[in-house]
């Protein structure tokens, strides 16, 4: 579906952003987009969409360079910014002027996910606070069905309720051929829905694999053990004694703790890729 | 699938996008154009004496026409320019740009829509307008209990003594035609202007303008003199009675039709982040 194909790009000159960079995005899943700040998350997202110009390589949806930025394919890419500007009108005629540009936005949708976030259809964008407006806006974006959904730190801004409804909303709203690549900070916001997790670094991707896979290779455990502790892949002090990470020898089911897995990548990336590609179990 | 050539339906939903959510803007520009217009009508009527025919020989000739004409020539011009400018004020922001640039629509849909808001219906509104002050123009003088005729310009095709102003005897439509054409050369300059800079976009295609226009009136003369092997001429009749008049109608529609491609192309290549170095 997408193809990131050799990209480098670069704000000044002598210090890309991506170098060389190259991804592929099956379709159907949620995608986590993770990475420190400056990591070039964000740049990753416009060039997908088509919004800047990389200076080698080209990214591909469904075959077509986005940069062209046809119709055809921005009519299939919805890009929710972080910070984004709605016009003083009603949602309504918000609906009735930039709907017709979608051709498969479905009003049953929309107040589907309106009445998730607790919305009425007869707002007044111009009077929503920044919350919101992103709310009503991530009710558009999802309504518009467009098969790639990017989402650049979605749940900055909402408060707590918003945050476990954008859960359930992103969730509710997913099907076989729909691809959602959520850009975030804010792990815990988004850890339980993802599907497949990116974790990049300046110039490359670190690490990317289904969560299914992950939780069949790893563990994560909060222990107080000093021996587990001492066999963890990686371990990080919390409030119980310390979250782990360990070889999953065992086939047990345990949840995913996603802030634990981006420091293991961070810290150690070759530990973590070694884990993916020998058999560790043996 | 949505088709990817250029589709007149796309174009007039981005026009009425547009318009919609702009509108409060869209109503200010509006009513400052008309209140502008009136209170110069009013002032202009004011100041020419109505008490006695305006000349011995152009009895006929409402007295304020020859001063009213250029005023709104040269008001018309400016709100043109100005509104020109504000074509692609939204691409001043990031989220404005990405809001411009993810309409799923292309480059030429995006600027021709924009176009028959700041080009076409401008005109219209300009010509509406003129009406309005002229109107309140008549009124006022009507209280005044005038002497000499008072000739509304939305009265112009009925009144040959106006036309006959605004053309010459030997080539009656072409200068019409050169101030009609240049209002868009001039427009073209700002839309580029408002494609290339985003902030101060009509200052700076003002400075711009003014220096290519300098540069290009030097040259017209200076070919104008080699031709007329050098014999130079400066007043309008002999400019209208001459080829000079049609080059220059033919070089406003090649650099409005150029500056237009220009910022087309220059939309088609904007990018959400303009910090790249």
């Amino acid at each position: 579906m997408i193809e990131v194909q050799n990209i480098s790009f670069a704000y000044k000159k002598r210090t890309p952003v991506l170098k060389d960079f190259s991804l592929s995005i099956a379709p159907g899943g949620i995608y986590g987009l993770l990475g420190r700040n400056g990591a070039g998350k964000s740049t990753l997202l416009y060039l997908i969409a088509g919004l800047l110009k990389p200076d080698d390589g080209k990214v591909l949806f469904n075959g077509v360079d986005t940069r062209l930025r046809k119709p055809s394919s921005v009519s299939d890419i919805f890009i929710v910014p972080e910070e984004f500007d709605l016009p003083s009108i009603s949602l309504k005629k918000y609906l009735s002027l930039n709907s017709r540009f979608y051709p498969n936005f479905s009003e049953e949708d929309l107040h589907r996910h309106l009445d998730t976030f607790e919305l009425t259809p007869d707002l007044n964008l111009g009077a929503l606070s920044m919350g919101q407006k992103k709310k009503a806006f991530m009710c558009f974006a999802l309504a518009c069905n467009t098969p790639l959904l990017l989402l650049d730190e979605p749940t900055n801004g909402l408060d707590i309720p918003g945050k476990s409804r954008f859960r359930k909303f992103i969730v509710s709203s997913m099907n076989d051929e729909r691809t959602i690549l959520i850009s975030t900070h804010q792990v815990r916001d988004i850890d339980r829905i993802l599907d497949y997790i990116i974790i990049t670094e300046t110039n490359r991707v670190l690490f990317d694999q289904p969560v299914s896979k992950i939780l069949s290779r790893l563990k994560f455990m909060t222990t107080d053990k000093q021996q587990l502790i001492e066999d963890a892949l990686y371990s990080q002090p919390s409030v119980g004694g310390a979250n782990i990470i360990l070889p999953n020898t065992d086939d047990i089911d345990t949840e995913l703790n996603l802030e634990s897995l981006f420091e293991f990548a961070l810290v150690n990336p070759q530990a973590l890729i070694d884990a993916f590609t020998n058999n560790i179990n043996a | 699938m949505i088709d990817n050539r250029f589709r007149i339906s796309r174009t007039f939903d981005l026009f009425r996008l547009y318009i919609i959510e702009n509108r409060k803007f869209l109503l200010i520009c509006a009513a400052a154009i008309v209140g502008i217009l009136i209170c110069v009508a009013i002032s202009i009527a004011s100041d020419v004496s109505y008490k006695r025919a305006y000349s011995m020989y152009r009895p006929d000739l409402d007295p304020a026409i020859p001063y009213l004409v250029p005023t709104y020539i040269i008001i018309g011009y400016i709100f043109a320019a100005l509104g020109a400018s504000f074509m692609f004020s939204e691409l001043k922001s990031k989220q404005g740009r990405i809001r411009t640039l993810m309409v799923p629509a292309n480059s030429s849909e995006k600027l021709i829509s924009r176009m028959l808001v700041y080009v076409v219906l401008y005109t219209v509104f300009y010509v509406l307008a003129i009406c309005i002050a002229e109107f309140f123009r008549d009124i006022y003088l009507m209280a005044k209990m005038t002497v000499a005729p008072v000739t509304p310009l939305y009265t112009i095709f009925g009144n040959e003594a106006a036309i006959n102003f605004l053309t010459t005897d030997k080539y009656p439509i072409l200068l019409p035609c050169i101030l009609f054409v240049g209002v868009f050369a001039i427009q073209s300059f700002f839309v580029l202007g408002s494609t290339l800079w985003y902030k101060y976009s009509s200052v700076k295609t003002f400075a711009l303008f003014f220096a290519l226009f300098f540069f290009y009136t030097i040259s017209v003369f200076m070919l104008g003199s080699s031709l007329s092997e050098g014999k130079t001429y400066n007043n309008l009749d002999h400019f209208m009675s001459n080829y000079f008049g049609y080059v220059f109608l033919c070089f406003e529609i090649i650099v409005c039709l150029f500056n237009w491609c220009m910022a087309w192309w220059r939309l088609r290549e904007t990018d959400v982040i303009t910090t790249k170095r």
